[in-house]
């Protein structure tokens, strides 16, 4: 085995082992987009229809979100083989940053080859630094271990612009490129802008390459339709799976841009011409403004560095999506990348910034889910920032060797304390800070309920943070035909695009759980967080006087109070 | 105070753009974007206090939110510093269609041979530095030690915009994208000294 390939392998070691070490603990609890897919994955293996007992969907309703399929898809295996758990619902994409990992290693080599630095005897190739750097990323761990569909999403993108490229020498690979760019529409709904644009900004770049191909093109594009067309159908037959939850998260659906064009034409006056006030305060230009605005937010550094993502669950305390040493090379790379002006540094380009388009078309920003395509664009352009920072000083500080050694020496210590930090951020910060934002505590609560609901005619929960079906569904691997028969659905989405389940069984999720206006009654068994039932409680039912019983609670790792299990006693 | 710090301003960055081009209309037209400027109106229209707030916050976490500040789109491009008197809170420091300009500048600053335009980014670094590590509080008085860099670099932008439309090797499609972006500067720029005007934002209603 060759040097080079020894590394490889050493490196995929490496990120397999930090993306599968602990992940069903890590983040704790299990998020609920995560386990509908599970659940989903769960059914399909089981019954060959989904929640909703419909026959092998292209597009899960689940919670009225209309999620892509092929994570499900993906996550049937695992669950097949490891049974309906974490590990088994995380897997896939702890194997698909795996893999992107490995992707990563060649698109640099395919985009700058030959480049590399020496230490010693030692050469390190650009695509090894990009490699490690992707495999020790916290915006790529915190995506790998968590079933959130953007991880398996980069990995078909990046599969697919390394296929392009390679494509260009070898025409066939280009079909390659076809089936990776369709798989990623497939995982994740901002593919269905990114790979456009992101195939029009190729198209343009190697126009003259692509015509002298232009079978193979065609063919291509002939097999991308083809693969495309049930997902057409699908769109055709049911118009929400076109953008599924898009439409309530985008800028067009949130009216903060009414409000402002509402303040400027008042600030106008009424005296000021109409034509006038709307030339100077329109919504094109507003919404463009907005839109820039928010895509700049992803090149900021509170994104990168400072904060990253706050929104749960994406948020890891105190920590950027990017380490601090990288902002460095990063701007190093970026402006280099500007001055080869190859035509393969100007896809890297066009990658690095179409990336967040779709993340600047939602209210939410900066969104590191949205966003999640940067990672790769990214993470080469620090791999090629650190190469040419340590090949300018070698040349400039030989034969000093001493020195020289020092300052990859101080490099790696940098990146040594970062990686530690975001360590103990990742394993320490979030399971003492911010369990909820993981849905802490599902699992013990659906045991709980399950030792106490036999004493009891109905169990209500709080759908407070989640949808409460979902994890019982999950966690007591209830059986799908079961479900479908007394499942009582709302379908009437609610203004943030999510549907309402009623009950299951003898469980009842009332769309609000506020403890003063609740129903109340004997024999049952209420759930909620802690802020949302009183340690203390005496009040009249049907005439009678009953008292609060709290049954059993659920904590977190800080030892604070997630649940409460109550029911009423009479006095 | 402001009137006096502002007309210094205005003459070192105007100096920095002389000694850069020796052509007196990239001269004008380096005054022509600081009067397209929020950040430059605001100084001579509601000439805000620029004398430094007291500190809030321990010395680390202060220095890592005025860099956030100084440096976020938000700031720059957006709704710039939001206190009454420090901005008209429609705009950032500069408007939107100073990016692709300060990018251009910036870009040709780092190319070039000629040491001398490495000064504006010099400033910019140096200003930028001193007002994350040097003030209490981030705003608009702080990031007056970099803005003009910032200023010096759209020039040297639109000085570039313009060579690259006269040049016959530029492709249509930047030709086209050059004169959006100055199409595009014209009607920020009229909207600027329209909310100034109508809107009012440095009288207190």
């Amino acid at each position: 085995m060759t040097t080079s390939k020894k590394s490889l392998w050493l490196i995929i070691a490496l990120a397999f082992f930090l993306r599968v070490y602990k992940v069903a603990q890590f983040p704790p609890g299990l998020y609920s987009d995560e386990t509908a897919y599970g659940y989903n994955a769960y059914s399909l293996l089981k019954t060959g229809r989904d929640e909703y007992g419909k026959p092998w969907p292209l597009t899960f309703k689940s919670f009225g979100d209309y999620k892509p399929p092929m994570t499900a898809w993906l996550t049937i295996p695992s669950i097949a083989v490891f049974g309906l758990n974490e590990f088994a619902v995380r897997l896939p994409s702890v194997i698909a940053g795996t893999v992107t990992v490995a992707i990563i290693y060649f698109l640099t080599k395919e985009l700058f080859p030959r480049k590399g630095l020496k230490i010693g005897t030692w050469k390190l190739r650009i695509e090894e630094i990009a490699s490690f750097l992707l495999a020790i990323s916290p915006w790529h761990l915190h995506f790998s271990r968590s079933s959130m569909l953007v991880g398996i999403e980069a990995m078909f993108i990046s599969a697919g612009v390394l296929f392009f490229l390679k494509g260009l020498k070898q025409p066939k690979v280009l079909y390659l490129s076809a089936v990776s760019f369709v798989a990623a529409i497939y995982t994740y709904y901002g593919s269905r802008i990114t790979v456009p644009l992101l195939l029009i900004a190729l198209t343009i770049i190697f126009k003259q390459k692509l015509w002298k191909m232009r079978r193979v093109v065609l063919g291509s594009a002939i097999l991308g339709a083809l693969l495309m067309s049930p997902l057409f159908a699908t769109m055709i037959n049911d118009p929400a799976a076109l953008t599924g939850r898009a439409q309530t998260i985008s800028i067009f659906y949130d009216s903060a841009i009414n409000s402002q064009l509402w303040r400027a034409h008042t600030l106008d006056g009424p005296e000021f011409p109409v034509l006038i006030s709307r030339f100077f305060h329109n919504k094109a230009y507003f919404y463009f403004r907005d839109f820039a605005r928010r895509y700049l937010h992803h090149f900021s550094y509170d994104f990168w560095i400072r904060t990253g993502d706050t929104s749960p669950p994406f948020d890891i305390p105190n920590q950027g999506v990017i380490y601090g040493a990288d902002t460095f090379f990063l701007l190093l790379g970026f402006y280099l990348a500007i001055r080869i002006r190859s035509q393969k540094s100007q896809a890297l380009l066009a990658y690095l910034l179409l990336s967040p388009v779709v993340a600047a078309l939602t209210f939410i920003t900066p969104a590191a889910n949205r966003s999640f395509n940067l990672i790769i664009p990214l993470t080469i352009l620090v791999a090629l920032g650190l190469v040419h920072s340590f090949s300018w000083l070698r040349q400039k500080m030989t034969p000093n060797l001493l020195r020289h050694n020092t300052l990859y020496a101080l490099v790696i210590l940098v990146y040594i304390f970062s990686f530690t930090r975001y360590l103990r951020h990742y394993y320490v910060a979030i399971p003492q800070e911010i369990p909820h934002e993981w849905h802490y505590g599902r699992k013990e609560l659906v045991q709980k309920v399950s030792a106490l609901e036999n004493e009891f005619d109905h169990v209500v929960f709080s759908n407070k943070e989640g949808p409460a079906y979902i994890w019982l569904l999950f966690y007591k691997q209830y059986p799908p035909q079961k479900y479908w028969q007394t499942a009582k659905v709302d379908q009437v989405l609610n203004e943030f695009g999510w549907l309402h389940v009623e009950t299951f069984a003898k469980y009842i999720f009332p769309r609000q759980f506020d403890w003063q206006t609740l129903t109340k009654q004997p024999n049952v068994l209420y759930v909620g967080y802690e802020d949302q039932i009183p340690d203390d409680w005496i009040g009249n039912v049907n005439d009678r006087g009953y008292a609060l019983v709290v049954d059993d609670k659920v904590l977190y790792p800080n030892g604070n109070t997630a649940f409460k299990l109550v029911h009423l006693e009479e006095r | 105070m402001t009137l006096l710090v502002t007309l210094l301003l205005v003459l070192t960055s105007t100096i920095l753009v002389w000694h850069l081009t020796k052509l007196k209309k990239f001269v004008i037209l380096h005054l022509l974007l600081l009067l397209a400027s929020p950040w430059l109106l605001t100084l001579l229209i509601a000439r805000p206090r620029l004398k430094e707030s007291p500190a809030v916050q321990p010395r680390f976490l202060q220095i890592s939110e005025n860099f956030s500040l100084l440096t976020s789109a938000e700031f720059l491009f957006s709704s710039g510093d939001k206190r009454f008197l420090y901005g008209t809170r429609d705009h950032g420091v500069f408007l939107l269609s100073f990016l692709p300009l300060m990018a251009l500048g910036t870009y040709h600053s780092l190319v070039v041979k000629k040491s001398s335009f490495k000064l504006a980014l010099w400033w910019l670094l140096g200003g930028l530095t001193v007002g994350g590590v040097g003030s209490n509080v981030a705003g608009l008085p702080t990031s007056l030690w970099f803005l003009p860099a910032l200023s010096v670099l759209a020039t040297i932008g639109t000085q570039k915009s313009l060579n690259l439309l006269g040049a016959k090797n530029t492709t249509p499609v930047t030709k086209r994208l050059i004169i959006l972006n100055f199409f595009w500067l014209g009607y920020e720029s009229i909207r600027l000294y329209q909310v100034i005007i109508f809107h009012q934002p440095f009288i207190l209603k």
